[in-house]
């Protein structure tokens, strides 16, 4: 008996260490799957959390899993009012941030930034001319003779709007007004440059003005809205260009669902929102359908959100080398990447 | 008639005018005063020029002290034009604080109910961020330079208010009595005792104050870049990732921050002279 119970130990023991040693490297096998699946990046946005387009899609792919289902483990961050995003980048600290389009141009023309363009969000700027109903301005021509804001710089937009009309800074006094629309109020000027997606609300809404706002883009100047972007560094890696499709396919379906129901874009946002003082969720939904607005367009309906075209780009930097915000040309090629977009949406 | 301020009673004699106790201030600018900031201002820009090469710093981060020379250097003319456009302000600014506060101070030295009325409203503005005023300065004040010299002036005033009160009551009890005694006015009592006893304390808040006017007019011309100043073009340049231009523009900063340091304590000199010279008394 012994004999034969030890020759049935033998099997058993034998065929236990062979399933277990089967589980373990199963488990081992599919552990080591998961870890090499799941990618990780950083994201900063440009400024403070808000109902902006694209830090939206950003929050709503990570309150709605679309992060997770890409594998992808996203460091949301936001730089706040520092503008450190645009250095930290180039640094190798962040993996993709945002910035306006005639921005990301201006710094890598004029400092050699290697930035690159990946998805597009505003199809037209993100500046508007506001004027008081009561001023009897109906268009940027009626600016000649009157009071024009500008805060720090004067937009090479604006420039080409004027031109648009005839115009130049020379037939209006220009006055640095910083960033309170309450100088138009006051009427210290007649024309008051302002942040589409939040300023027009603050004039109407909360300062109770009726106003009407010009925008360059109505008058065919070329204008583009924020980007996200990356650097030429960052692309030449092939892990990174893999978790930079995965966000650009959530982000991008986060956009889609913001398009869809705004309200509950709104809702995944709220928890990404500072808490004291409470959140403004009317201002909120204004920005974002703002912003939804100008990030829609014939181009976006025939190829898909985020769309963006070369032709745009080189628009674009035609006007702000033409008024001087560009001092050397660029290379549009090198500034974007339509790889991504192209592999999303074929 | 006292024609010229007394500080020491015990050591006051009529009859004999007293011998100036410093002898004329040497101002000529010498090795002890320029060589020991220059040596570590030298040793500074190599550990940071040894950090960001050997450390592998990236240059979006921090830029190399050689090349922030270099801009220096090749654009002279714009930090300099520039930083003629802060100084104004910066000057501006210090002017109307200090003279404001000391104003304020010599009212305050003579009454308790208006110590007790100023100085919460002044610590009250002390403690509001001046960045949040700057946008309130442009309605109020209007577009071109009052803001910003309005900030400056917001800046300085506190130094100079608190030192100067005390100044100004630090004064001897025997002096005050006997000033009394000889009927002076309260004019009098002010040029002659107060007045001279305040003096130090007025230079002491001015070496702070003045660089916190530089400070001010920086601040402000990042509100109203339109206008120039270094500030100004530090705005500008962070914007386009030029940290050449950034860190050449402090450096312009620097050396009118230590000018104007320089110029106080030069006129703290002068002053200390002129008031220790004979006192006469009739």
């Amino acid at each position: 008996m012994p004999t034969f119970a030890v020759s049935i130990r033998k099997p058993l023991a034998l065929a236990f260490a062979a399933a277990a040693a089967a589980a373990i490297a199963f488990s081992v096998a599919c552990s080591g799957d998961d870890s090499d699946d799941l990618l990780s990046m950083t994201y900063m946005g440009g400024f403070v959390p808000q109902a902006n387009l694209p830090f939206v899609a950003v929050y709503v792919a990570e309150e709605q899993g679309f992060f997770a289902e890409e594998g992808l483990e996203v460091d949301i961050q936001h730089a706040g009012f520092t503008g450190s995003h645009k250095s930290l980048i180039l640094a190798g600290e962040i993996d993709i941030t945002t910035l306006p389009a005639s921005e990301m141009l201006q710094v890598r023309a004029n400092s050699g930034a290697p930035y690159v363009a990946v998805m597009l969000f505003g199809q037209r700027g993100d500046f508007g001319y506001a004027v008081l109903n009561s001023s009897g301005i109906e268009s940027p021509a009626d600016f000649a003779g009157r009071n024009v804001g500008f805060k720090g710089i004067v937009q090479s937009e604006f420039h080409a709007m004027l031109a648009a009309h005839g115009l130049t800074t020379n037939d209006m006094t220009m006055r640095d007004v910083g960033f309170n629309p309450v100088v138009l109020v006051e009427q210290q000027v007649d024309v008051y440059p302002v942040f589409l997606s939040n300023e027009p609300d603050t004039l109407t809404r909360n300062l109770n003005q009726e106003i009407t706002v010009f925008e360059a883009a109505d008058y065919g100047v070329p204008t583009l809205g924020v980007v996200y972007l990356v650097t030429e560094e960052f692309l030449e890696d092939e892990t990174n260009r893999e978790k930079l499709e995965r966000f650009l396919r959530a982000t991008i379906r986060a956009f889609e669902f913001a398009v869809e129901d705004p309200a509950a874009a709104i809702e995944s946002t709220e928890a990404f929102l500072a808490e004291d003082p409470p959140p403004d969720l009317v201002h909120e939904r204004f920005i974002l359908d703002t912003e939804i607005e100008n990030a829609l367009s014939d181009l976006t309906r025939a190829n898909g959100v985020g769309w963006f075209t070369q032709q745009q780009f080189r628009a674009l930097t035609d006007v702000l080398l033409e008024y001087g915000a560009l001092e050397n040309d660029i290379d549009i090629e090198q500034a974007i990447d339509r790889s991504f977009l192209e592999s999303i949406h074929r | 008639m006292i024609s010229k301020p007394i500080s020491d009673l015990d050591a006051y004699d009529a009859a004999e005018p007293r011998r100036p106790r410093l002898s004329r201030p040497d101002l000529r600018p010498t090795l002890t005063w320029i060589l020991p900031p220059l040596v570590a201002l030298v040793l500074l820009a190599v550990a940071v020029e040894l950090w960001v090469r050997l450390g592998d710093v990236s240059i979006w981060l921090m830029p190399r002290p050689t090349s922030v020379i270099e801009s220096f250097f090749v654009d002279f003319g714009r930090y300099f034009n520039e930083g003629l456009k802060t100084l104004a302000v910066s000057l501006g600014g210090l002017a109307i604080g200090t003279a404001a506060a000391t104003l304020l101070a010599a009212g305050v030295a003579h009454s308790n109910i208006l110590e007790r009325a100023v100085l919460p409203i002044a610590i009250m503005v002390k403690v509001t961020p001046v960045v949040a005023l700057i946008p309130l300065f442009i309605i109020w004040l209007g577009h071109g330079w009052n803001p910003k010299i309005a900030i400056a002036a917001l800046i300085t005033y506190f130094p100079v208010l608190i030192n100067a009160i005390a100044g100004f009551r630090d004064i001897d009890p025997r002096m005050h009595d006997f000033f009394r005694s000889v009927n002076a006015s309260t004019w009098e009592i002010f040029r002659h005792l107060r007045w001279p006893a305040a003096v130090p304390y007025l230079f002491a808040s001015l070496k702070i104050s003045v660089t916190l006017s530089l400070i001010g007019a920086v601040v402000a011309e990042f509100f109203l870049s339109g206008q120039g100043g270094l500030g100004a073009v530090i705005w500008i340049e962070q914007n386009s990732l030029r940290l050449e231009q950034v860190f050449a523009s402090v450096l312009m900063l620097t050396i009118i921050g230590m000018t104007l340091s320089t110029a106080v304590v030069v006129a703290e000199r002068l002053f200390s002279w002129r008031l220790d010279q004979p006192v006469t008394a009739s």
